[in-house]
């Protein structure tokens, strides 16, 4: 017998496993509970949304699909409507034009607003002044106000409603990206993209766009929510999405005037869009928290 | 005189702040000129207008800065009234810049690989592939080890050394035939300055590339450059070669800027008693509240009635040494 240990098995194994970015990412997603929740809950809506015409047990549309104004039970979960339809079927489909309104507001909003508020801190000077004077102005107002003048405006339809919420929220997102440009543009970075060469659309598109984007993520995921309330609200005010479509706003409209006697008729939407308006706000904060843990430890 | 070998002449450069009232000069009628191929080092204490004649020849002033009047001459155009699309084009590929700062003059979210490669590709319209070879060239060049690897990094995961580095490689991607230095070595540590320091002699020597040196770092200055400009306040006070400047100083302020440099030799071979380090009483005064004579006067051992009314012009004693003081160049 051999006393010498053989090399091969004294060789500690690797101590630690190099901790590379996306697995530390990964690792404070799953510690962080705002992130975890909130985006499970919307990817839940969104999965109900993707496969509606499956989970739904009924047609949305369908009159008579069972007794009007039926309570929850086994049948209609929900119970059913004025017309007889089966609410949870509409609470599902509804969850797609929800879905559909945010993307398409926040999409607008943002799309603008960043051009708007980047153009206008890059430039600074007295163009940048009055271009972001004139957004103040329209900051003042109430965004809800702005869209109901819009949609009063353009005319009552859904689509209408998603332009008029988009470009409601444009002076939100064009301050917060002035704010983040005008920080940027004074880091030596700017400059020494400049002394080699890039020119000014380069420089922004290039250099600037991808450190502003981040905390546009957080902003944008928040705006969300409030994208989803304003169409939700419009549609409530007969100014969104028209009868017979199903859409959550809307049927708390109709559904209001049965409220002190048959209320599940605004229980099913009303629950729904606080549910999804609670996991956007939540998934919003998480995703600030994993870009930016300076300001989590601060605030904690 | 510009001579056939003048890469830049800068020539009565006047920078203003302002307007109205509040308006200050910044720079007063700045004069000097650099050859291909030579270091030349502008030295002078902070606010004394280092930095901004190195930003007035990128055409980077900030917007309240604005250029009152000179001309600054690369070969024979004027990059002062050169159109904007121009002078894009001579950034980086003719005159390029270091910073002082490593640590944020890097674009933290792009590669460096990404950064390296930018200008080459509009510059010079390479493909991304040409570009990626000469960028790995660049690296190599510069000392970087493991050049693929850095490609790929992120400017975070470099040290101070490594920036800076990488910077100076960004700087020398399109061969240009100057290389602005602001403190290229201030924010760094000593053995890191020295290295960085050698790279830059070696990048010269090789590439036959000019440089200007901005530092209030003498012995940086000492290493590297040929000649000498000693700036006050806004003015170039005196001109020289790099060994005539340290040996025999004729200016009041570049004496004293030269007895206020601690010494190694003096305390080692000195004795017990600590030497005290000469200063200059005093400070710079304010841009806003200067006068028509010397601004050195309020600070000058040997000023006189004349200095404090007058400017003196700057005068030469010899081809390569001139001076502004009436004292020691009547």
């Amino acid at each position: 017998m051999s006393v010498v240990v053989p090399a091969a098995q004294s060789l500690p194994a690797p101590l630690t496993r190099m901790a590379s970015p996306r697995r530390l990412l990964l690792r404070r997603m799953l510690r962080s509970r705002s992130f975890l929740i909130g985006g499970g809950i919307v990817v839940f809506v969104a999965l109900v949304a993707i496969f509606a015409p499956g989970l739904a047990p009924f047609d949305p549309d369908r009159i008579g699909a069972g007794k009007r104004l039926a309570a929850p039970g086994a049948k209609f979960l929900l119970g059913t409507d004025e017309f007889g339809r089966d609410i949870l079927s509409r609470v599902i489909f509804g969850a797609r034009y929800t879905l559909y309104i945010g993307l398409v507001a926040v999409g607008i909003g943002l799309l603008c607003g960043v051009v708007i508020g980047a153009t206008a801190a890059y430039a600074g000077g007295w163009f940048g002044g009055l271009l972001m004077r004139t957004i103040d102005l329209l900051y003042t107002f109430p965004d809800v106000l702005i869209a109901l003048g819009l949609v009063a405006f353009l005319g009552p339809n859904l689509t209408n409603a998603m332009i008029a919420v988009g470009i409601s929220a444009i002076p939100y997102y064009a301050r917060v990206t002035y704010g983040v440009v005008l920080s940027e543009r004074q880091k030596p970075y700017v400059d020494a993209a400049q002394v080699v060469g890039a020119g000014h659309l380069r420089v922004v598109v290039r250099h600037l766009m991808p450190n502003v984007l981040p905390p546009m993520i957080v902003v944008a995921s928040l705006g969300f929510s409030a994208a989803v309330l304003s169409a939700a609200a419009l549609s409530f005010l007969g100014l969104g999405a028209q009868p017979p479509t199903p859409e959550w706003g809307l049927m708390l409209s109709t559904g209001r005037n049965y409220i002190t006697r048959d209320p599940w008729l605004v229980i099913g939407p009303g629950v729904a869009i606080f549910i999804t308006v609670m996991a956007f706000n939540l998934f919003g904060d998480g995703v600030r928290d994993l870009l930016d843990p300076r300001q989590r430890q601060r605030t904690q | 005189m510009p001579v056939a070998t003048d890469l830049l002449d800068i020539q009565d450069l006047t920078v203003t702040f302002g307007g109205g009232s509040s308006r200050v000069t910044a720079l007063h009628g700045v004069s000097f000129d650099l050859r291909k191929g030579e270091t030349l080092a502008l030295v002078g204490e902070s606010g004394s207008g280092k930095s901004l004649t190195a930003l007035s020849i990128m055409g980077l002033l900030p917007p309240e800065g604005h250029v009152a009047g000179g001309r600054v001459m690369l070969g024979s155009e004027d990059l002062l009234t050169q159109s904007r699309r121009d002078l894009v084009r001579t950034r980086g590929s003719r005159v390029s810049m270091v910073f002082q700062e490593p640590m944020t003059s890097l674009n933290p979210v792009l590669t460096v690989g990404r950064q390296l490669t930018e200008g080459l590709e509009f510059h010079r319209g390479a493909t991304r592939a040409a570009a990626k070879a000469r960028a790995l060239d660049l690296l190599k060049l510069v000392g970087l080890t493991q050049p693929e690897r850095r490609m790929r990094q992120y400017p975070h995961q470099l040290s101070g050394g490594m920036r800076q580095r990488v910077m100076i490689a960004m700087a020398l991607a399109c061969e240009p035939d100057l290389i602005i230095a602001d403190e290229p070595t201030t924010a760094l540590d000593v053995s890191i300055q020295a290295q960085i320091i050698d790279l830059m002699l070696d990048i010269k020597e090789r590439l036959g590339t000019a440089i200007l040196l901005i530092t209030h770092d003498l012995g940086v200055v000492a290493e590297m450059a040929d000649r000498i400009a000693v700036l006050y306040a806004g003015h170039v006070i005196e001109i020289a070669e790099s060994l005539t400047l340290f040996d025999t100083p004729r200016h009041p302020y570049t004496e004293g800027l030269l007895a206020a440099v601690p010494r190694l030799d003096v305390l080692v071979a000195g004795t017990t008693a600590r030497v005290r380090l000469a200063e200059l009483p005093g400070s710079v005064p304010s841009p806003a509240d200067r006068t028509n004579g010397c601004p050195f006067t309020p600070r000058c051992p040997i000023a006189t009635a004349r200095c404090a009314a007058e400017m003196p012009p700057m005068t030469p004693l010899d081809a390569a040494h001139s001076v502004a003081c009436w004292e020691r160049a009547p």
